[in-house]
């Protein structure tokens, strides 16, 4: 356990090496394209994956929040012209509240009522965005979203965006290992494990989870905002039912010990699809069934297994 | 002053606490004593929030505690522990503790404060457990696990602590230094609500001792006269003789 601990820095450095090589090791744009889209769902993920960890929850709306964020922007960019950082602020924002109003409905319910009333919020925010076409110009999505302009810059291409999407990655990834050791996170921990024993300790239970639901949902807003502005649209498409498979997937690859778990899980889901292109219209159940055996061959014996998220706990 | 007043519990025809009182004053030391199933743990519930009476009240410092929930009564200064010592996984000893002490002082988010670190620091040394700090909690051997639990429960900074079974299992020397914590903590001003088995334990601690029976409150008084009485020893104790867990 100690020697694997220590080694632990080695292998983050590794991995930041990788991260900021890569994009210079492939010249190919549409790679680098595929890159910035691994950068913004492992952003989603990883925040996905926390609340699992933290809260022993499942939420399956992540993609409604993340389509909301990204609404929020494309609004703010387009019709009142902000900026991307104030924009990627909103759709932070815009997340938090939206999270914050489920999570004091869904924290009163079991466990399983806790996914069950998320899906049913993600269900609606999808029928919301298809319906509201005054705001969101319906199914067809939201189209003119501009490049992101930062420092008199304009990040058009995929690498510029997956460096800007990679940043913010790290600042979550710094603000959860701080989260994870602060006096609060520890207290949350409780909470997650054993909400008996935290009541008899004083922790509010019901606000704490609240509170980290909503502070959760702030990086997938953004991740929302990052996505509009790399494709240029938003349409419904992206709060729909696929896409919680494909983030429930990337958690289920990557664990939910680990912090950086999910964004192999993100790299597995977002690249698998790409590289089986060549097998025409049965890629997708060939990505079915790799997924199957990934999950079921591999999960159970990495270390940043699937533990928590399967039931079975160490 | 933790008063429960005519306390009362139905679990469909079966009453297992039934019209129960007592007292306990701050600085004051407790025994709950009686055999298995006599309602001990469903009175501790009941008084502690985790459970709701069908009948009577919990009156903590002049407040009638109507439906406050176990964590608001954590807050006002009444705290426990759980027979079955509980477990958190993939945290140290240390860890543990900075969580559970969240609400002692101000909480604090991300810093702990001055307070709560140096309570950590007395409540590990109390108890022996500072060789313990940061080992990781799902590897305690089980009388340490209950040492942590016990660590946990006085960290909330609590007048009224109920302590449900902290010495079974225990060593000798263990129970020895659970025996020191709660005369210390009695003597700072916590009232403390002892539930053993450990008949010996009770009578070394207790100034007075609460005995139940089938849900009702067979006994109460000064621990040596309630201990020595008839209707204590035919139900609870069952021979004459000196009693053993």
């Amino acid at each position: 356990m100690v020697g694997r601990e220590r080694l632990a820095p080695l292998w983050s450095l590794g991995l930041v090496a990788v991260a900021l090589g890569a994009p210079f090791a492939i010249e190919s744009s549409y790679w680098q394209g595929v890159m910035a889209a691994i950068a913004i769902w492992s952003i989603a993920a990883v925040s996905l994956a926390q609340a699992v960890n933290w809260m022993m929850r499942l939420s399956l709306m992540t993609p409604a929040l993340m389509g909301l964020g990204a609404y929020a922007a494309a609004i703010a960019q387009v019709e009142h012209g902000w900026s991307f950082l104030p924009a990627a602020g909103i759709a932070a924002l815009a997340a938090m509240v939206c999270a914050a109003l489920v999570g004091l409905v869904a924290f009163r319910s079991s466990h399983w009522g806790f996914s069950i009333i998320t899906f049913a919020a993600n269900l609606i925010l999808v029928n919301l965005s298809i319906s509201l076409d005054d705001i969101t110009h319906g199914p067809g999505g939201y189209a003119g979203i501009p490049p992101v302009q930062l420092f008199g810059r304009s990040l058009e291409s995929g690498r510029s965006l997956y460096f800007l999407a990679l940043a913010i990655l790290a600042i979550q990834l710094c603000a959860l290992w701080a989260w994870r050791r602060s006096v609060a996170g520890r207290s949350a921990r409780i909470v997650g494990e054993d909400p008996q024993l935290a009541q008899a300790l004083g922790i509010p239970c019901y606000s704490l989870q609240v509170c980290v639901f909503a502070a959760l949902a702030a990086p997938v807003g953004i991740a929302g905002a990052l996505y509009g502005s790399f494709r240029g649209v938003v349409s419904p498409e992206l709060l729909g039912f696929t896409r919680i498979v494909d983030i429930l997937a990337m958690v289920m690859i990557g664990g939910t010990k680990l912090l950086f778990g999910p964004i192999l899980g993100a790299i597995a889901v977002t690249s698998l699809p790409e590289w089986l292109r060549f097998l025409g219209p049965s890629r997708d159940g060939v990505f079915g069934l790799v997924l199957i055996l990934i999950v079921v061959l591999a999960a159970p014996r990495w270390r940043w297994r699937v533990s928590t998220l399967m039931g079975a706990r160490s | 002053m933790l008063e429960a007043r005519q306390l009362t519990r139905r679990f469909g025809g079966l009453t297992a606490v039934d019209h129960v009182d007592f007292t306990l004053e701050r600085g004051q030391i407790l025994g709950l004593i009686g055999p298995n199933g006599a309602g001990k743990s469903t009175l501790v519930n009941l008084v502690t929030g985790f459970d709701r009476p069908d009948e009577g009240s919990v009156i903590l410092d002049g407040h009638v505690l109507h439906g406050a929930s176990p964590a608001r009564r954590a807050r006002l200064g009444l705290s426990r522990t759980f027979q079955r010592p509980r477990l958190i996984a993939n945290v140290t000893v240390e860890q543990l503790l900075t969580g559970a002490a969240w609400i002692v002082g101000s909480p604090r988010w991300f810093v702990q404060s001055r307070p709560a670190a140096a309570a950590v620091e007395r409540v590990l040394g109390q108890l022996a457990l500072v060789s313990l700090r940061d080992a990781q909690v799902q590897e305690l051997s089980s009388p340490s696990l209950r040492l942590v639990q016990i660590a946990m429960a006085v960290l909330t900074g609590c007048r009224y602590l109920m302590l449900d079974e902290p010495v079974a299992g225990l060593s000798a020397q263990d129970t020895e230094r659970v025996g020191a914590l709660v005369r210390s903590l009695a003597a700072s001003g916590t009232g403390v609500l002892l539930i053993e088995h450990n008949v010996g334990f009770v009578r070394t601690l207790a100034e007075r001792v609460l005995v139940v029976d089938r849900g009702r409150s067979i006994a109460h008084g000064p621990t040596a006269d309630v201990l020595a009485s008839r209707a204590v020893v035919d139900a609870y104790l069952g021979t004459e003789t000196a009693p053993c867990h």
